[in-house]
C-alpha cells in the first residue's frame, strides 16, 4: 500500500470531511495497511455523521476486536442479527468450533489477568451456573414438541415460585400413588399469570423439563387459521400430537388471546376457538393423561370463566418480577457476551428493584448505547463500566407500572373468590393497595 | 362489499383480521392488513379494516385517511362514512364527523349502527343535540337489544338533562350485558351527579368499583371512584365542621336542655357517615378502610374524631373548663378539615 496515495486520501478527507464514501474508503485502506488506530478514528468519525453506517460499524468490530480484548458483538451495534466478522486469530467470545463459550472466556481471562479489569466483582452468593439461564428467549415452535433440558434449578430465585409450583403440580404427579390415595385428581391446568417480561415462559419451559416431558409451545399466531374453522382444527392438532408424545407438556403462550372471554366476542369463529380449547382440556373423545396444560397470560381477568373452573386452569400461579437473586442472574445473563469492566451485578440487582426481565435487558442495552456512543465521540472504544449501568438504571423505569394499576383494580373489586390474594399481598407489600 | 371479487388468500386473511380485530390485537391486525391494502388498494374493505385497525390502536389520524381512501373507492356503502366520522369524532372535527354520519344513514336508513354513529356524532357536535336525541330514538326504535344502543341513547339523555331517562337506557343496557363495564361506570356517573344523600354516594361508588371489577383497564372508573370518595369525605368533613360550630354555641347555654343540643348535632354527621358505609359493599367498605388508615387521611381522620369528642365533653362539662374545651375542639376541627383538604387536593391529583 502506497504511503503517497493514503496521503493523498487524508488531504482529500480533510477537503472534504463530509464525504462519507471518501473517509470510509481511506478507513479501509488504513485497515489494510494495518493502520487499525487511524481507520477507527476515521470509521467513527463516519458513525458520527451516520449512526447506521453498516462498513463503519463492520470496520470497527472487526479492528476494535484486538484492542477491547475480545470481540464485543453489542459493542457496535446491539442487533442480535449482526455478526461480527472476527479475524482469524483474533480471541473471540464464542463461536470457535469445539470450544464453548465458557472457554473461550476462561482462556481470556487468564491470558489478559491483570491486563483488563474483571468482567464482573464478585459479590457474597454466586450461583455456579447462569449459562443454561435463557431469560430472554421464546420458543417458538410448530406443532413439535421439544425437549428441554431446563429445570427449576436454573431458574435463579423466585423460590415462591417454586414451592407453588413443586405444590400445585410437581408432588402430585411425582406421587402418584399418594394422589390415588387421597382420591386428588391429576386432571387439570396450571395457570401462569404476572406482569409480562417476568419470566413466565421460560418457567414453562423449566417447568416441562422438571417432568421430563415434551414441551409444546404455542402461541396465537400458531393457532389462528386463515380460514374459517382452522383455529379449532389447529387446537385439535395441537393437543392430538402432545397426547401422541405424552408425557408432554402443552404451554399456551397468551391464553387471554386463546380462550378471551366469549361475551367480549363478537366473531362466531373466536368464540368456536375457546369452545374447541374446552372440549380440548376436558378430553371427552379421549384421555388426556400424561398432557399437562400450562397456560400463561398477563391479563389472567379476560380469560374465559368457563377456562378456570375446576378441571381445566383451576390452578393459577402468580409470576412477579424477579427478586433480588433473580435480577442479578438476568443481568449476567445480559451482559455475559458484551465488553464489560468491573460490573457489581449484585449491587445493580438492588438499584433494579421492580423491574422485569425485560426492563433489565433493556437497562443494558442501554448501558451498552451510551458505551457505544462514547466510543464513537472518542473514536476509541471503551468496555462497558458500572457507571453506564447506574446511569441507564437511573433513566429508566419498571415498565409494569400499568400493569400494577389494571392489577391492583382486579385484585380490589374482583376477588370476590380470593383468585387474586397473592396478588393482593403483593401488591399491599408494595403499599400499592 | 367489495369492488372487486376477494381472491382466496385475501379472503382467508379477512377471516384471521377479523378475529385478530375481535381479540382486539390490532397491532398484528395492522401488520397483516397493510400489505394486504398494498396489494390490493382497490379493495375498500381492506381499507376500512385498515381504518378500524389505527382507531383500535388510537391513532385517529392514520384511520381518517384509511377510511376516506374506502370512501374514494365505494362513495355508495355506509361503512367507511361511520369510520370517518367515528375518527373525524375523536380527532374533534365534529362538522365532518356529523356530516360522514348522515351519508351512512342516508345510505343505510334501516340499520341502527348508523343511527347511533350519528347520534354519537351529533352528541358531540355544539349544535347537534336535537339531531342526536332523534338519531338515538331512532337506533333505539331499531335494534333496542342491543346494550350500545342503549349507552348511547343514555348518553345523549343525560347530556340533555333527561336523567331519569337516561337511567333507564343504562339500566336496560345492564340488564341486556350485566358485565357491560361502560353502563356500571354511566349509572355511576350519574348517580354521582345528582345531589343524593349518603346512600346516593355510596351506589355511585359502588357502580364505579363494579366497572372497575368488569374492566379492569378502564381507569377513568378509578377516577371516579376517588372522586366519589373524596366527595364523601369532604361533605362528612364540613357537615362535622358545621355541626360542631352550631354546638359549641349551644354549649355555652346553662339550660339542660341545650346541653343536649350538640349531642343531637353530631349525631347528624356520624348519620351521614354510617349512611354511607353502611350501604358499601364488603370490598369498598375494605377499600375505604385502607384510605381512611392512610398517613395524612388517618391523622385528619383521628383529629375530625377528637373535635367530635370534644365538643360533646365541651357540652356536658363543668363552666370553668368549657371554654377551654370548646377553644381546642374548634382548633382541631380545623386542622382536621385544613388536613383532609391538603389530603384530598394529593389524591385528587394522583387520580388525575
Amino acid at each position: 500500500m502506497s504511503e503517497d496515495l493514503l496521503d493523498s486520501l487524508r488531504t482529500a478527507v480533510e477537503a472534504a470531511p463530509d464525504d462519507l464514501a471518501l473517509r470510509m474508503h481511506l478507513a479501509r485502506m488504513l485497515s489494510e495497511a494495518g493502520e487499525s488506530a487511524e481507520a477507527i478514528r476515521h470509521a467513527a468519525a463516519v458513525l458520527q455523521r451516520d449512526p447506521g453506517h453498516d462498513g463503519a460499524l463492520e470496520l470497527i468490530s472487526r479492528r476494535a476486536a484486538p484492542d477491547a480484548i475480545f470481540a464485543p458483538p453489542d459493542l457496535i451495534a446491539p442487533r442480535a442479527d449482526r455478526v461480527p466478522a472476527v479475524p482469524s486469530g483474533a480471541p473471540t467470545a464464542g463461536g470457535a468450533a469445539g470450544v464453548s463459550d465458557d472457554e473461550v472466556l476462561r482462556r481470556l481471562d487468564s491470558e489478559f489477568a491483570g491486563v483488563v479489569p474483571p468482567m464482573f466483582l464478585e459479590s457474597d452468593y454466586r450461583d455456579d451456573d447462569y449459562d443454561d439461564v435463557d431469560f430472554g428467549s421464546e420458543t417458538v415452535v410448530g406443532f413439535a414438541p421439544e425437549h428441554t433440558n431446563l429445570t427449576l434449578a436454573d431458574v435463579a430465585g423466585m423460590d415462591e415460585v417454586k414451592a407453588r409450583l413443586e405444590a400445585a403440580v410437581l408432588a402430585p404427579i411425582r406421587n402418584p400413588e399418594l394422589v390415588q390415595l387421597y382420591g386428588k385428581s391429576l386432571r387439570g391446568g396450571l395457570l401462569l399469570y404476572g406482569p409480562p417480561g417476568c419470566g413466565k415462559t421460560f418457567i414453562a419451559r423449566a417447568l416441562a423439563g422438571e417432568l421430563d416431558a415434551r414441551l409444546l409451545s404455542i402461541s396465537l399466531a400458531d393457532v389462528l387459521g386463515m380460514y374459517t374453522g382452522q383455529s379449532e382444527r389447529n387446537l385439535r392438532a395441537i393437543f392430538e400430537v402432545a397426547r401422541h408424545n405424552a408425557p408432554c407438556v402443552i404451554f399456551l403462550d397468551e391464553i387471554d388471546a386463546l380462550g378471551q372471554k366469549r361475551t367480549q366476542m363478537r366473531s362466531s369463529a373466536s368464540r368456536g376457538t375457546v369452545n374447541q380449547l374446552l372440549t380440548e382440556m376436558d378430553g371427552l373423545d379421549c384421555d388426556n393423561e400424561g398432557v399437562y396444560v400450562l397456560g400463561a397470560t398477563n391479563h389472567p381477568w379476560d380469560v374465559d370463566v368457563a377456562l378456570r373452573r375446576p378441571g381445566r386452569f383451576d390452578r393459577m400461579v402468580l409470576v412477579l418480577p424477579p427478586d433480588e437473586k433473580a435480577r442479578d442472574a438476568v443481568l449476567r445473563f445480559c451482559l455475559r457476551d458484551r465488553p464489560i469492566a468491573a460490573v457489581d451485578t449484585r449491587a445493580l440487582a438492588r438499584l433494579t428493584s421492580g423491574y422485569s426481565g425485560a426492563d433489565l435487558a433493556f437497562v443494558c442495552e442501554s448501558a451498552a448505547e451510551r458505551a457505544l456512543l462514547d466510543s464513537v465521540r472518542t473514536g476509541r472504544p471503551r468496555m462497558i463500566e458500572m457507571y453506564d449501568l447506574e446511569a441507564a438504571v437511573k433513566d429508566s423505569h419498571p415498565s409494569i407500572g400499568a400493569w400494577l394499576q389494571t392489577a391492583r383494580n382486579v385484585a380490589e373489586f374482583a376477588n370476590a373468590d380470593g383468585s387474586y390474594d397473592d396478588l393482593l399481598a403483593y401488591l399491599r407489600s408494595r403499599k400499592l393497595a | 362489499m367489495t369492488t372487486l371479487p376477494l381472491t382466496g388468500a385475501t379472503g382467508a386473511a379477512l377471516d384471521r383480521l377479523e378475529q385478530l380485530c375481535d381479540l382486539e390485537r390490532w397491532a398484528e391486525a395492522l401488520e397483516l392488513s397493510r400489505p394486504l391494502v398494498d396489494a390490493a388498494p382497490e379493495d375498500d374493505t381492506l381499507w376500512c379494516v385498515l381504518a378500524r385497525c389505527y382507531l383500535g390502536l388510537a391513532q385517529p389520524g392514520p384511520a381518517l385517511e384509511a377510511a376516506r381512501r374506502a370512501v374514494a373507492l365505494t362513495p355508495d356503502h355506509e361503512w367507511p362514512h361511520r369510520l370517518v366520522s367515528y375518527a373525524a369524532t375523536v380527532l374533534g372535527r365534529h362538522d365532518l364527523a356529523v356530516q360522514a354520519a348522515r351519508e351512512s344513514v342516508r345510505l343505510e336508513p334501516e340499520l341502527w349502527q348508523t343511527h347511533a354513529r350519528l347520534a354519537g356524532a351529533a352528541g358531540q357536535h355544539p349544535d347537534g343535540s336535537q339531531e342526536a336525541a332523534a338519531a338515538s330514538r331512532r337506533a333505539l326504535t331499531l335494534a333496542p337489544y342491543e346494550p350500545e344502543v342503549q349507552l348511547v341513547h343514555g348518553a345523549v339523555a343525560a347530556k340533555q338533562g333527561r336523567r331519569q331517562e337516561a337511567e333507564r337506557a343504562y339500566r336496560a343496557a345492564l340488564e341486556l350485558d350485566p358485565q357491560n363495564a361502560t353502563a356500571h361506570h354511566l349509572l355511576a356517573t350519574l348517580k354521582l351527579r345528582r345531589r343524593t344523600g349518603p346512600s346516593g354516594l355510596a351506589r355511585a361508588a359502588t357502580g364505579f368499583a363494579t366497572a372497575l371489577g368488569t374492566d379492569p383497564t378502564a381507569q377513568i372508573s378509578r377516577t371516579g371512584l376517588e372522586l366519589t370518595l373524596r366527595l364523601f369525605l369532604t361533605r362528612a368533613a364540613y357537615f362535622l365542621f358545621a355541626t360542631g360550630y352550631l354546638g359549641l354555641l349551644f354549649a355555652g347555654r346553662p339550660e339542660p336542655a341545650a346541653r343536649l343540643v350538640p349531642v343531637l348535632l353530631m349525631a347528624l354527621p356520624l348519620l351521614f357517615i354510617a349512611g354511607f358505609v353502611r350501604a358499601l359493599g364488603p370490598p369498598l367498605r375494605r377499600y375505604l378502610g385502607r384510605l381512611l388508615r392512610r398517613g395524612g387521611i388517618a391523622v385528619a381522620v383521628l383529629l375530625g374524631a377528637s373535635s367530635v369528642a370534644l365538643v360533646l365533653a365541651a357540652a356536658v362539662a363543668p363552666q370553668p373548663i368549657r371554654l377551654a374545651l370548646a377553644i381546642l375542639a374548634a382548633v382541631t376541627a380545623f386542622a382536621a378539615r385544613l388536613g383532609l383538604y391538603l389530603r384530598i387536593r394529593r389524591l385528587g391529583r394522583v387520580s388525575g
